[in-house]
């Protein structure tokens, strides 16, 4: 069995470990940024001069970094794009807006341990030369957003912030920025217009990149708060080792969020890709209460696509001699990784697993995912408005009994004209992965609803109920 | 098709692309300047599309506004050749690029054209995602046509027909929202009928520069609303009707008045400012109902004030002059003669020709108006040659804005000064005739469109006067102190030209019927000049009109024809 | 062309075979039912879907249910129909119903019972009734005005009443 391989909560669970800069300073703390200061300007094997940045821009690429926040987009290749000869200031955004239901990484590192987000933030920032930063913290966190800013201030009070920074003529401020509570701000781009004063409508893309055209149309990176935690490590450790960590193209240790029905729900640090679904479950969650058996998993948020128990995939394996090999893996054998989830049709997003055992009524909680995806929809454009409260009308429907054996085919028509790049952002496929996978894979209990539901309408009277509701459709 | 282009040598360089549209190679320009500051930004598929006259239906895109890419109407597969690892395009076996077709759809109103680029529009895909989108927007709209006034002239209507599908799947209850939501004093807005476009908002915020619209809530609950306790209010809120693809903005003005389809278009010029913006008149059985923006890039662009747009109903008043009079003869001490037997058109042209044929020089003077034609004017200069006449004409002015209103209330100011009527600084001659009418020099007064009383020459000059001739289109104070009055027309009811602030030259065309006797200025004026000067030959508006660019330096070279409907510009 | 006629035969040129003939046809027809109708103390029933004059209904709810749309009088071949919209000072009607036609006449001179308002109406409000017989003693009364349309035309019992759903 894999064990836990604490990185970034190495300190968060110490026993005594507080969130005083003190504290963390006597556990190592800012020793990363004062190692990136530090480095000098080298002339390359290449002839061509790296200056300090250059290098620590450089380490993150190597260290094959991917965003923690759902995409999984390397971190460095994000960084490479940053148009750095518009002559306007760039600027560095923390998304700190973890709102995906099943998430709850990023909230423990802000409440345990907000110097070392701190930390990777500012080397982050002079590696690309920001001279102004944002944390844009998701509007429930109300303590996380007071622990930043009394962080910040102790920061600045040593000069780990603020001008000529521990004398290294680099000037930087941080300003934390509390979100009104919407979902869809975790979106970068809405996370952008947000933070500019606007309604959260994520942008279009061409032309809006943030890497070009980010906040206030200057070049912008925003980055989760797990990957500017580990651009520490990566900076402390170097990049060649830290991606050393996991496995190949899947580098570095990931946090994982085990929720739902399982013993010991929680964050487990694990490097990426050594420990697999079943064994994250079981192993470190503690498996599921006793008598209940595993009904499906929903590997990385509510809007990845879910995992039926005893659900097998073929997955394509390059064996040790190079040659590549079919292998028929089980769900709960996957490697959680970027890649092997990608492959099975899911995704890891934003590592939050949520369980549901045999006690779970799979249309209600279809129902609930949609719900709250109807409620978050910007509406900015079209699909996503109107699909996703439709879908969760249907469902809802379904849910109180009015329900029809047609509408398992009818969520999935539904559902298919949303993402796709139909979409201004990810947030239609958002909506509708979930339903799309729920429906096909759990598809007789969805009709099996709508037909119990039909019959009893037809047994309970002659009326036709419900189709009366038809009344407010255009061909009356 | 490359040949053309290449033998033609343009002047100033454009840079070009090659691009295909649904197979068909159409050559754009790599960059197309953006539609509010001017700036080259890269050429758009949807620009593309429109060169290679290929529709592609859209709701928020609009050519003169910023783009918002929201309504995802416009979702188009596209390809870009294929690049090897050396970063050369690879060949098919036949030598032509290979073409690698992109995964996803893409807006064409956002995504920029690049060489080489194939764009697809009737695939089944693009057409299986026009369907879906269509259904999204009409899921929670009331489909109330028959009393929605956009029906005839609604893109919904429009793309169901073309795009959509027959029958609907939605078994919900509709999202209800808002209705009849007071704006502002000009508009009313349906929210359930809102596609939530985002038009009216990016219009009123980039265009006028006023930020009061905005939506409000989530998803699919998004609402369309003002600034909480400002309403709506500037001059140019009615051209969010316009642009409402939908019937979510509708004019209080012309609200529940006609349906659009009984309307006919004539091209017009809006007559409440110099600036002579482009308009159409929708008209039905000589009835004016509603006057719109016509697009013309070199004026007006696709917009109209609402101070212009709705300064049309004079025109159908009921008081209009219709009669052609001879009044207040017994005032001379004759026998009174205004018997309608003898007031009839060709009896008094006879009888003003006749005064007029033997007044001596410098005892006529004329007041034109600058609300006049270009025509009507050339042929009032005629006059006032022949007579030796004092001319001018009437100043005026009003507050302007930096969009499309002029200070210059009068929409032919510089085609008076440039045919010579008015004096450069207009209004200046007027009191000179005041002057020479109480001296006694001045004994006949021809005053067309303008109340003079109201401008220094009171009703107890005109008393003291021979003959005072009036045209006029509705009473007023002048035209009823006349010997002669002559009812004239409104633009809406003839043809001409004015020229606009800048020395635009643009024609306007007739939309409706005058009422009663009432004649186009031009007509009688050309035969009161045939009587009194002698000349003839343009008894058409377009002989007159090419007649006066021949004699008229400031207009040589144009010709009736050569105006086109936008008009062209001479220097002033 | 010239057809040759043909020339009788012996039988036909005695003329009374065929005189015969008719008369037994009328006879036949002595001890029939009798078709003619003593119009117009006798009225004709009409039967179902005839096509009478177009008279305007309203719903159950005693809602005029035409709602001005115009589509009637655009499609109307003789162009009998003119409707004045209400313009923009009316006062919203019943819930989201906000037009109905300020006034609404047909020209029943004109009319050609062609039956396209009922086919074209979105609303359901005009129906080509059974009334066929119009009269009037001036031009001016046989234009009926929008009181007299729906006096004429009664309730529409409608099953759908769409607007109530809006």
């Amino acid at each position: 069995m894999p064990k836990e391989y604490r990185l970034i909560l190495k300190n968060a669970d110490v026993p005594g470990f507080t969130r005083d800069l003190d504290c963390y300073l006597r556990h190592g703390g800012y020793e990363g940024l004062k190692k990136a200061l530090a480095i000098a300007t080298k002339v390359q094997p290449s002839g061509k001069t790296a200056s300090g940045p250059e290098q620590i821009r450089e380490e993150v690429m190597t260290s094959g970094l991917r965003g923690r926040g759902g995409a999984g987009f390397s971190c460095g290749l994000k960084w490479s794009f940053v148009d750095r000869r518009s002559g306007k200031p760039i600027y560095l955004i923390c998304n700190a807006d973890e709102s995906e239901p099943g998430t709850f990484k990023d909230k423990q590192i802000i409440y345990k341990d907000p110097h070392q987000l701190l930390e990777g933030m500012i080397i982050s920032c002079y590696a690309n030369d920001v001279k102004l930063a944002y944390i844009y913290i998701r509007g429930e966190f109300v303590e996380g957003a007071q622990i930043l800013n009394r962080a910040l201030a102790e920061a600045r009070s040593r000069n780990f912030l603020g001008k000529n920074i521990l004398g290294s003529g680099y000037d930087l401020e941080i300003h934390v920025h509390r979100g009104a509570g919407a979902y869809i701000c975790g979106e970068e781009t809405g996370l952008i217009e947000s933070l500019e004063g606007k309604r959260p409508y994520p942008r279009i893309k061409p032309p809006y990149f943030p890497a070009v055209l980010g906040l206030y149309l200057c070049p912008t990176i925003v980055n989760n708060v797990e990957t500017l935690c580990a651009v520490k490590h990566i900076v402390e450790m170097g990049g060649a080792v830290f991606a050393k960590l996991g496995t190949p193209n899947n580098t570095g240790t990931r946090i994982v969020s085990i929720s739902g029905h399982v013993k010991k729900p929680g964050c487990y640090e694990v490097e990426v890709g050594h420990a697999t679904i079943g064994q994250l479950i079981f192993d470190f969650a503690g498996g599921l209460h006793d008598g209940r058996k595993l009904k499906a998993v929903i590997p990385g948020g509510s809007s990845a696509k879910v995992f039926k128990a005893g659900e097998k995939f073929k997955l394509k394996k390059k064996g040790p001699d190079g040659k590549q090999t079919e292998q028929d893996v089980d769900m709960l054998d996957l490697p959680y990784d970027f890649d092997s989830l990608m492959a099975a049709g899911s995704m890891s997003g934003s590592g939050g697993i949520i369980v549901m055992d045999d006690s779970t009524d799979i249309v209600k909680a279809l129902a609930n995912i949609a719900e709250f995806y109807a409620h978050e929809s910007c509406g900015q454009c079209t699909p996503c408005r109107e699909g996703s409260l439709w879908m969760s009308k249907a469902l809802q429907r379904l849910t109180h009994g009015e329900g029809r054996e047609q509408d398992a085919d009818y969520l999935i028509r539904i559902a298919d004209n949303i993402p796709g790049g139909r979409t201004i952002c990810a947030f239609g496929e958002a909506c509708s992965w979930p339903v799309q996978s729920f429906v096909s894979k759990f598809k007789d209990e969805f009709i099996a609803r709508g037909a119990a539901d039909e019959a009893k309408r037809a047994s309970s009277s002659g009326s036709p109920g419900p189709e009366l509701k038809t009344a407010a459709s255009p061909h009356p | 098709m490359s040949a053309t282009s290449e033998t033609k040598p343009a002047p100033p360089p454009v840079e070009t692309i090659d691009v295909k549209v649904d197979g068909k190679i159409v050559t754009v320009p790599r960059t197309t300047p953006d539609p509010i500051g001017g700036k080259p930004l890269p050429t758009t598929m949807i620009q593309a599309c429109a060169l290679a006259r290929v529709d592609v239906p859209h709701y928020c895109y609009h050519p003169k506004l910023p783009i918002a890419g929201n309504c995802r109407m416009c979702l188009v597969e596209f390809g870009t050749p294929a690049m090897g690892p050396d970063r050369k395009p690879i060949l098919n076996p036949d030598g032509t690029a290979k073409i690698a077709k992109s995964p996803r759809p893409v807006i064409a109103c956002a995504t920029p054209v690049s060489p080489g680029m194939e764009i697809y529009t009737n695939t089944p895909s693009v057409k299986q995602i026009r369907e879906g989108v269509l259904e999204f927007l009409l899921i929670n709209h009331p489909l109330d046509c028959p009393i929605c006034d956009q029906a005839g002239e609604c893109k919904l209507q429009e793309y169901s027909v073309d795009y959509g599908q027959a029958a609907s799947h939605f078994h919900e209850e509709k999202v209800h929202k808002p209705k009849q939501v007071n704006l502002g004093p000009r508009i009313v807005l349906d929210d359930e009928r809102c596609i939530l476009c985002s038009r009216c908002v990016r219009f009123t915020k980039d265009i006028v520069g006023d930020d009061a619209l905005g939506f409000v809530n989530r998803g699919s609950h998004n609402t369309l609303t003002h600034y909480p306790g400002k309403p709506f209010d500037n001059n140019y809120t009615l051209n969010t009707v316009d642009i409402c693809p939908v019937g979510a903005l509708t004019s209080k003005d012309f609200r529940f008045k006609m349906r659009v389809w009984f309307l006919k278009e004539s091209k017009s010029i809006c007559t409440s400012c110099g600036t002579g913006c482009n308009i159409v008149i929708g008209s039905r059985q000589d009835k004016i109902y509603r006057y719109e923006p016509r697009e013309n890039d070199a004026v007006n662009s696709c917009w109209m004030c609402d101070h212009g747009r709705l300064n049309n109903k004079w025109i159908g008043r009921e008081d209009r002059l219709t009669e052609v009079r001879k009044q207040r003869a017994e005032s001379k001490g004759q026998k009174a003669e205004s018997g309608s037997d003898l007031s009839n058109w060709q009896t008094v042209l006879k009888e003003i020709s006749a005064k007029l044929n033997s007044a001596p020089p410098n005892s006529v003077a004329i007041v034109a108006s600058a609300r006049q034609s270009n025509e009507e004017l050339y042929l009032l200069t005629k006059l006032a040659k022949r007579l030796s006449a004092l001319t001018d004409s009437v100043p005026r002015l009003g507050e302007g804005d930096k969009l499309l209103l002029n200070a210059d209330r009068n929409p032919n100011s510089t085609g008076a000064k440039l045919i010579g009527i008015a004096t450069s600084q207009m209004g200046t001659n007027l009191p000179k005739i005041a002057e020479g009418i109480r001296k006694g020099t001045i004994k006949t007064l021809i005053v067309f469109g303008e109340d003079v009383t109201k401008h220094g020459i009171g009703a107890e000059l005109l008393g003291q006067l021979e003959t005072l001739v009036v045209s006029d289109i509705l009473p007023n104070a002048t035209t009823k102190l006349a010997h002669y009055l002559l009812p004239g027309c409104a633009h809406a009811e003839k043809r001409g030209t004015f020229t606009n602030v800048k020395g635009r030259v643009q024609k306007f065309m007739k939309a409706t019927e005058p009422s009663g006797d009432a004649r186009p200025e031009w007509e009688f004026l050309h035969e009161l000049v045939f009587h009194v000067a002698g000349q003839n030959g343009f008894v058409s508006v377009e002989g007159l009109f090419n007649q006066m660019a021949k004699e008229i330096p400031a207009f040589n070279g144009l010709t009736w024809a050569s105006l086109g409907e936008t008009g062209a510009t001479v220097p002033i | 062309m010239i057809v040759k006629r043909k020339a009788l035969s012996f039988w036909e040129r005695l003329y009374l075979p065929a005189i015969i003939g008719g008369f037994k046809v009328t006879l036949r027809h002595f001890f029939k039912k009798k078709v003619t109708m003593q119009y117009p103390e006798e009225k004709w029933v009409v039967p179902e879907g005839y096509r009478g004059a177009p008279y305007l209904v309203k719903d159950q709810e005693g809602r005029t249910k035409c709602v001005s749309c115009q589509l009637c009088e655009f499609v109307c071949p003789p162009k009998a129909i003119t409707i004045t919209p209400p313009g923009p000072d009316s006062a919203p009607g019943v819930g989201n119903v906000e037009k109905a036609p300020k006034e609404f006449e047909i020209n029943m001179l004109r009319c050609i019972f062609c039956g396209y308002c009922q086919e074209v109406c979105p609303e359901e409000a005009i129906f080509l009734m059974k009334d066929y017989s119009l009269t009037g003693t001036t031009r001016q009364e046989m234009i009926y005005g929008k009181d007299k349309l729906l006096a004429l035309g009664g309730v529409h019992n409608d099953k759908i009443q769409k607007w109530k759903h809006k």
